[in-house]
Order: C-alpha cells, then sequence, then structure tokens
C-alpha cells in the first residue's frame, strides 16, 4: 500500500486510475492523483494545531496567512458536510486518538482525494463509530481500500476483498459470495479455527488485588483514575475499551514501569509496595508476568539475537550464568527449548530478531514471559500484527495457562478477542473502569460503555 | 561601595566597550541564529564550529587575494554552504549521526585551515 | 531492517574497508591540492611508521593511547551515549596517575606503584565523566555539550595545577618533577632489547591496554551488565521494561568510560613522559572517537583502527619531515575524513552492497 502512496518506488507493474496508467514517485504525486492514505500509525505532528497539521505540504505560497484563512472556509465545509466535526485551533497532540483519525481523514479530503486508503482504522474507534464513518465515505462516492485484519469489519462494510498472504495477492472475491471462514483459509493458507473452544473457568483464589489506582503521566495528566479490580486464579478478565483510555498506562502501572499516585496493589494477597517503592524487576520477582501491548518499542529489543531477548527482563536470574558473567550456552540452550515447545520459525536462536515475522516475534516474548511460571499474566494487545495462523496458537495458549490455574489481565482493543477469551470483561474509558460484564454481553452494550455511556445510562 | 559602582558604571557605558560588544557578540549572534535554524529541523549542528573556521579562513584568502571584502563574505558563505551540504548528505540523505557528521566536520575544518595556512 | 542482510565478513570486514579507502582517497586530493604526489606521501608514510624498528615502536606507542581512548568511547556507544569527553578524563586521569607517582616513587618499586597509578587514573577519569553522566541521566542535559564543556574545565583547572600547586620548585616550566625509578614503567626496549626498538617509548601500558580489550570485549558481550548496557543503548523503553535502572546505567557505564580514558595517562605520563605536563593528551581523546567509529565499538577492530593512527602519526611525523608542505595537522583532516566516512557516512555504500550480495543465498532471506 505504501507504493501505491509513493513511499516506496514499484519494482515492476504499473498503477492504473480511472483506467489511466500513473506513475507515483512520491506522495505528493499520490495526492495529485486524487489518493489519500489515513496510516496506522497516524502521520501527525503533535505540537501543531488540527490547521496546521492539514495544511502541511499544502500551504499553498510563500507566506502563510492567505492560505490560512482560505483551508479554514473549505475545512468547515468538508466538516459539515461528512460530518466531521474537529476544533480547527486544538493541538493534535491533545486530541483523543479518535479524533486525530477523524483529522486524518479530513487531511485527505482536503487535499481532493476520491481514493482513501484506510490502513487498520479501526483500532481506534469503536465499531459503531467505524461502521458510519465508512458508510459517509461510500455513499459520498468516494473510493475506499480498507486494509484490515478483522473479518467481521470486512464482511460489514466492504464490496469485494483480496487477501493478501505473505506479500502476494491471493484471491479477490465478492463479499456477497464468500464468508469469514473461507476468507481465513485463503489468509493463511489452510484451515482454522476460528473460535476456540474452551471449558468454562474455574476461578479459585483471588492473586492480583488492586484497589483505588490512580496513575499520572509525565504531564500530570490523570490517565487511570481509581480503578479496582481483581483477578482471581483460573480465569482471564478482559479489559475492553477504544485505544488511548488508560489501558496501557494501566499495564504498566501493574508491571512496575509506571508510578502510582493512589492506590495498592496486592499479588497474591502481598502489597506490592510493602517494602518501599518497585520497579519492573521486583514485581516480577514476585510472579507477576509481562507481555507489553508493543512488542517492538518495549518488549523485544529488535538488533538482539533471539536468546538474548528470550531472557530480557530474567538476564540476572543465576540461571543464566552466576556472578556477574552470562551463561550464553545456558541461554541459548534455554531459548532452543522455547523455540521448540512454541513453534517459533525459523528456528534460530541466533538470528537477529527483527528478522522474525510479526506472529512470531510475539511467541518469542510469549515464551518468555509464560515459561517462567508466573502467579499472574499481564497480557497487551497478543495478537496486534500477528497473522491468524499465531492468533490461534496464541489464544490457545492462553486458555490452557488458564486451565493451569494461572490469573491473567487481558488488555485489548479487539472486542472479539476479549469476548472469545475472557470470563469476566471490564471496560476502560477515560481512564476510568466504568462497567463490568460477563463476555457474552452484547456487543451493542460493550459498545456504548466503551464510547462513554455509564453503566447506570446503559442499563 | 558608591565609588565601585560608578566605575564599573563607566567601564560598562563607553563607547568603546559598547563597540567590543557589539563586535564580539557578532559572531556568537550568527552561530545562534545558525544553530537555531538546524535545531528547529531538528538537526542537532555541532559542526558549527568547523563551519565557521573554515568560512573564516576562505573568507581571509578570498579577501586578501582579491582586496574586495565582499568577494570574501561571498566566499565564506559558499565554503560553509558546501560544509552544510556535506552534513545534511550525512545526517539527511544517508540518516547518519548528525553528531558525529558535525564532529568530522569540525575536525576536516580544523586540520585543512592549519595544513593550508 | 538492513543491518544483518550482508554475510559477516562484509559488513565488519569489507564495508569499514571502503569507508577507509573513501576517507584517504578524500585525503590524496587534499595532498594533490597542497602540490604534492599523494602516492610517494604514502610510500613515505608506510616506511616511516612500519619500516625499522623505532617507527613500529612508536606506532604501537601512539596505538596503546587511541586503544584507551577508543575503548572509552565504544563502551560508552554502547549505552547510547557519545561521549567526546575522553580528551578532559584522560587529562584529569593524568593527574591521578601523577599523584600516584610522586607519592610513592621515591619510596617503593615500579610495580608496587605500577596498581596504585592504575587505580588513580582510572578513578579520576571516572570521577571526571561523573558530572556529565549524573547530568545526563537525571537531567537529560545532552552529554556532548557537557562532556565538551568538562574537557575545557579540565583544561584550565590542569593549567592552574601545574602552574599554582605542582609545579617543579625553581622552575618556570608548568609541569611536576621527573619521576624516580619507582614511579616509571619499564620500557619494552629494555625488557626485549633484541627487538632492536631504538628509541621508541612503547611501555608496560601496551599490556595493560591489552587486558583492557579483554576486559571490554567480556563486559559488553559476556556480562550481565554488558547486556544491561547493550538492552539501553538498542532500545531505551525495552530496558525500562526489563527492568533496567536508566539512571543507574548510564552513570556506571559513563564512569567505565572515563575510567578507561584516564588510564590512556598510564602510558603517556607514567610510560613515556614520566612527569606530569601541560596538554600531554594531545588530541589522542579525540582520536578515540574515530578510532571506536572505524573499530565498530568492537576491541579487535579498535586495536586494528588504533594501530592504523599509531601509522598515521608516526608516519605523519616522517612525511613532516621528508615534506615540510604537509604538516602534522594532516593527521587530523585524515581523522576528520575517517569520523565522516567511518562514521556519518557509514551507510553509503551498503546498499550497493547489499545488491551486490541480495544474489546469494542467505537463511535470513527466507525468514521474513
Amino acid at each position: 500500500m505504501s507504493i501505491i502512496y509513493g513511499f516506496y518506488a514499484t519494482d515492476a507493474g504499473e498503477i492504473r486510475i480511472d483506467g489511466k496508467p500513473v506513475s507515483i514517485t512520491d506522495s505528493k504525486t499520490a495526492i495529485a492523483n486524487g489518493i489519500g492514505m489515513i496510516h496506522q500509525h497516524f502521520m501527525l505532528v503533535d505540537n501543531f494545531t488540527v490547521l496546521e497539521n492539514v495544511m502541511l505540504g499544502v500551504e499553498g505560497g510563500l507566506l502563510l496567512n492567505a492560505g490560512i484563512a482560505k483551508a479554514r472556509a473549505v475545512l468547515k465545509r468538508l466538516a459539515d458536510d461528512y460530518g466531521l466535526a474537529v476544533d480547527l485551533d486544538a493541538e493534535v497532540g491533545e486530541l483523543p486518538v479518535g479524533l486525530q483519525q477523524r483529522m486524518e481523514i479530513l487531511k485527505a479530503l482536503f487535499r481532493g482525494a476520491d481514493i482513501l486508503i484506510l490502513d487498520e482504522p479501526t483500532g481506534v474507534l469503536t465499531s459503531a463509530e467505524a461502521d458510519y464513518l465508512f458508510c459517509i465515505l461510500r455513499d459520498e462516492g468516494k473510493t475506499v481500500l480498507l486494509i484490515t485484519h478483522k473479518l467481521r469489519e470486512i464482511m460489514a462494510v466492504t464490496d469485494h476483498v483480496s487477501v493478501m498472504r505473505r506479500g502476494e495477492l491471493v484471491d479477490t472475491r465478492e463479499i456477497a459470495q464468500t464468508s469469514v471462514e473461507e476468507l481465513a483459509e485463503l489468509m493463511v493458507g489452510r484451515s482454522v479455527l476460528l473460535r476456540v473452544d474452551k471449558k468454562p473457568a474455574e476461578p479459585g483464589r483471588t492473586v492480583l488485588e488492586v484497589e483505588d489506582l490512580t496513575v499520572r503521566d509525565g504531564r500530570g495528566v490523570v490517565r487511570v483514575g481509581h480503578a479496582s479490580l481483581c483477578v482471581r486464579a483460573g480465569e482471564i478478565v478482559g479489559i475492553a475499551g477504544v485505544s488511548g483510555n488508560g489501558q496501557s498506562q494501566l499495564l504498566e502501572a501493574l508491571a512496575g514501569i509506571r508510578t502510582w499516585e493512589t492506590g495498592c496493589v496486592l499479588v497474591d494477597g502481598r502489597d506490592v509496595t510493602a517494602d518501599g517503592a518497585v520497579g519492573p524487576e521486583e514485581i516480577r520477582n514476585m510472579g507477576v508476568a509481562h507481555v507489553p501491548e508493543d512488542r517492538h518499542r518495549m518488549g523485544l529489543v529488535n538488533a538482539f539475537a533471539e536468546y538474548e531477548n528470550s531472557v530480557l527482563g530474567y538476564h540476572g536470574d543465576p540461571q543464566y550464568g552466576s556472578g556477574a558473567l552470562m551463561d550464553i550456552k545456558s541461554m541459548q540452550a534455554d531459548a532452543r527449548d522455547k523455540i521448540e515447545k512454541y513453534d517459533i520459525r525459523p528456528p534460530s536462536c541466533t538470528l537477529k530478531t527483527s528478522m522474525f515475522s510479526g506472529g512470531n516475534q510475539q511467541k518469542i516474548v510469549l515464551a518468555r514471559e509464560i515459561e517462567r511460571d508466573p502467579v499472574v499474566l499481564l497480557v497487551g494487545q497478543p495478537t496486534r500484527g500477528v497473522d491468524i495462523g499465531a492468533i490461534e496458537f496464541i489464544h490457545k495458549r492462553l486458555l490452557e495457562l488458564r486451565d493451569q490455574g494461572k490469573g491473567i489481565l487481558l488488555v485489548s482493543v479487539e472486542l472479539d478477542e476479549i469476548r472469545m477469551l475472557a470470563n469476566r470483561v471490564l471496560v476502560m474509558f477515560d481512564g476510568r473502569l466504568v462497567g463490568e460484564r460477563a463476555a457474552d454481553a452484547s456487543e451493542q452494550e460493550f459498545g456504548l460503555m466503551m464510547s462513554g455511556v455509564t453503566e447506570e445510562a446503559a442499563e | 561601595m558608591i565609588d565601585f559602582f560608578f566605575a564599573i558604571f563607566a567601564i560598562v557605558f563607553n563607547l568603546s566597550t559598547l563597540d567590543a560588544a557589539v563586535r564580539l557578540s557578532t559572531p556568537l549572534l550568527l552561530a545562534a541564529l545558525a544553530g537555531l535554524f538546524s535545531e528547529r529541523s531538528s538537526v542537532f549542528d555541532t559542526g558549527l564550529e568547523g563551519k565557521m573556521l573554515a568560512a573564516a579562513f576562505a573568507a581571509g584568502v578570498v579577501a586578501g587575494v582579491t582586496g574586495s571584502a565582499w568577494l570574501g563574505l561571498g566566499a565564506g558563505m559558499l565554503v560553509s554552504v558546501a560544509l552544510a551540504l556535506v552534513h545534511g548528505f550525512a545526517s539527511i540523505t544517508h540518516r547518519g549521526n548528525q553528531i558525529v557528521s558535525g564532529v568530522a566536520i569540525n575536525f576536516f575544518a580544523a586540520g585543512l585551515t592549519t595544513l593550508l595556512g | 531492517m538492513s543491518r544483518g542482510k550482508l554475510p559477516k565478513w562484509v559488513d565488519y570486514g569489507l564495508l569499514p574497508v571502503l569507508n577507509l579507502a573513501a576517507a584517504f582517497f578524500v585525503a590524496g586530493l587534499v595532498v594533490l591540492l597542497i602540490g604534492e604526489n599523494p602516492l610517494e606521501a604514502v610510500k613515505i608514510l608506510v616506511w616511516g611508521s612500519l619500516g625499522f624498528g623505532e617507527g613500529v615502536g612508536y606506532t604501537l606507542f601512539y596505538a596503546t593511547n587511541f586503544i584507551f581512548t577508543g575503548l572509552a568511547v565504544a563502551v560508552a556507544f554502547h549505552v547510547g551515549l557519545f561521549n567526546i569527553g575522553g580528551e578532559g578524563q584522560a587529562y584529569i586521569g593524568g593527574l591521578g596517575v601523577g599523584i600516584a607517582c610522586l607519592a610513592l616513587d621515591r619510596i617503593v618499586l615500579w610495580w608496587v606503584t605500577f596498581p596504585v597509578a592504575v587505580a588513580g587514573g582510572a578513578v579520576f577519569g571516572a570521577a571526571w565523566a561523573l558530572v556529565p553522566a549524573y547530568l545526563q541521566a537525571k537531567r537529560g542535559s545532552h552529554i556532548v555539550i557537557t562532556t565538551i564543556m568538562f574537557n575545557f574545565i579540565a583544561s584550565s583547572l590542569m593549567v592552574y595545577l601545574l602552574v599554582n600547586v605542582l609545579q617543579k620548585p625553581g622552575s618556570m616550566q608548568p609541569e611536576t618533577r621527573n619521576f624516580e625509578a619507582g614511579g616509571q614503567l619499564p620500557l619494552i626496549r629494555d625488557i626485549l632489547p633484541g627487538l632492536d626498538l631504538g628509541q621508541a617509548p612503547l611501555n608496560l601500558a601496551f599490556i595493560l591496554v591489552l587486558a583492557a580489550c579483554v576486559f571490554v570485549w567480556v563486559l559488553v558481550w559476556h556480562s550481565k551488565l554488558g547486556f544491561e548496557i547493550r538492552t539501553f543503548g538498542a532500545n531505551q523503553t525495552a530496558a525500562i521494561y526489563a527492568g533496567i535502572s536508566p539512571v543507574r546505567i548510564v552513570i556506571i557505564t559513563m564512569l567505565i568510560s572515563g575510567g578507561l580514558a584516564g588510564l590512556m595517562a598510564i602510558n603517556e605520563v607514567m610510560g613515556s613522559q614520566t612527569r606530569l605536563l601541560l596538554e600531554f593528551t594531545a588530541g589522542y581523546g579525540f582520536v578515540g572517537i574515530a578510532v571506536a567509529l572505524m573499530g565498530r565499538a568492537h576491541p579487535i577492530g579498535i586495536i586494528l583502527a588504533s594501530i592504523l593512527f599509531g601509522m598515521l602519526y608516526q608516519g605523519g611525523a616522517e612525511l613532516a619531515f621528508e615534506k615540510p608542505a604537509i604538516t602534522r595537522d594532516m593527521i587530523v583532516v585524515i581523522q576528520g575524513l575517517v569520523i565522516l566516512f567511518a562514521g556519518a557516512l557509514e551507510h553509503v555504500f551498503r546498499p550497493y552492497l547489499e545488491r551486490l550480495f541480495a544474489s546469494a543465498p542467505h537463511p535470513a532471506a527466507q525468514a521474513t
């Protein structure tokens, strides 16, 4: 997709728009040809205002003022036409992610895009918001190219679907004539179980208890406000919510990476701060394992060999060498063990981690955290950017772990995933846990809670 | 005490001090402006010292040979811009380390100016 | 992703050689500009540095300095910091070495003074790195700026001390008295007279520096601390996730880096000059940057790069003698070019090499 938008050059082949072949060498020609792209990770300048961001690249002339007035007028009209209201003078970094997405779309429309490429747009929108958005764009006569791994979304809003696997276009189908199962099969190359068979959970004693937790970020903004929850042994508790509502901060606080302002956390009945402040190392030693949301940013060191990453965080363990030195042989033996157990491919523990695919990288992290036999497992977005085959494996593994009597706290923006795995679901909105539902509550109910409608109003 | 302040006052506010202050602050101001510009585009320019040195050298040589201060100024700017291009080529086009590239320019200029001078 | 696509020998062998060749090509142009024949200059340079015993001795003596400061820069690289203060840390390290020698040289034998001087150099050098390290770790002040500042402070401090405190009584030179035998390291030419080293001041610090190389190799690639250093250098968020304290790791690494730089003074002060004098560091701290970049922050690479720079220094002196138009400042030019091509422009040749080697089968190619 980046080729169409001119980030990469084509090696062979051609692109035709309205039947005419065009050559797209950079994003400027792409825009001139009416292509707009909304990236999965937004390409915005955080300390600019909405208006400045929209104008970026199309300032129109040497001096800013004339362009600003014109852009303001055009944007107002666009916002009215498409029902995409955004405060033009707000600083982008301050806006919630949903609004940022909205302004990314405005940005594309402002450039006169007729073809919109949306790359995984719904990670940050509730399903209702997403459906609304797609309908508007379609009804206004725009062509929408939606890139997503969520089959439900494809079935719900698209007309045609093309499946890609390992850089190749595998097949194209009419939506009306295909099914979720068929698409999944095309994506993986073999038939997959989309539903994991699970036994009912048998919760035991409480292993993680959080009371009245408040976390502020670096700028002093409250990201988690008075959160209380508990996880019992042998159950999976899901935290659902639109991305950016404090789930990340909650997870990081519990893992000891962020300090919290008030509240207390009990692991297996022990107050973790009983001996003073704690960091990730102490929390780990108490039996809390953490699979972070973003494996590239936090869970792995991409430049390291696989075996080095498979001890990250546990490198101080005497198992990997006594004293100050590390026993590379035992590290590698251990890594090979995990590679076999988790079917990590290619099976080479000396290969650089960045050479593994997303699914295999995630397995490296999971293997590292699970094999330490933790009491509590904190899991964030376990299947983000992971192929369907690995998703199946990871889901099974998490359920196995649950049945072994671990307490699992699962944070995910994929509501389907949470509903499938968890037996209790907490919904987080704007830093607060707004309510708890059983996993089989209706999607509408979750959707309302995730968009901030309080529990009482929802009932 | 009062005498002391008067003495300070006399030193600070006489014409030759003012003259020296303006003269000495000019290069600082120019360098600061240069640093500001590259910093704004998030290129950390550690090579300012080398650029100024090479520019001063070129300006001196050209002005001395041609007898024209304006030509000297032009030569200085040209050399400094050329080094800036090297800096940009290394740290922007090829995504090299900005600091390393700046340090390299400093060494290169320091060596070359004494070698040629 | 771009890294690791190449075979190892290309990444660590061919690429640095290509970068180096480019640097020397430009240096050759400079020689042409001066009006001399570059090939002849190279001939004088190589003969002057390797052609006879004394030349080799000097080459290795200079290389010893560069290995120390190169290791210092390399260790800091691994934690993601650019320690540009090796010059100042070595200078202050000299103070530690000097004090140890002045205190002990009349009382004990050299091998008793030696460990104390080593400790003195390392501790003083490390102390000089402590404040920039603390400011970086706690306040986020840019280490490049602070270490540059500390080079200037070190320079002024040493002038003050040598003129006012440590100066030899009755002398006008800003230097201490000569150390007696108890404060002098044995020279290799005295231990092994058969080597025909002439007057070369190569001394036992050469053995110390090889030990330091082994130490750095073990530290960075085989110790838990090294694992933490490399983790923090490659991905700070992952390091925090792994329970590594940023403040602690930055400060410890900078202390090690400063200590290694401080040890350079053993070679110069205790080994060669046998007195503490002004500007004995002579820019060797800065050469460490070029050496560390060229040697890819690996001890083996640093040794090779240091020998190359040792050749430049020794051969450059011969060159300046034979061809007065090419002064020793030529070395600084080459140094700048090497830093530019081996450091900042290190990726220039990579895409071409990758295309060249893309056809070769490679297990990693199927992995992605």
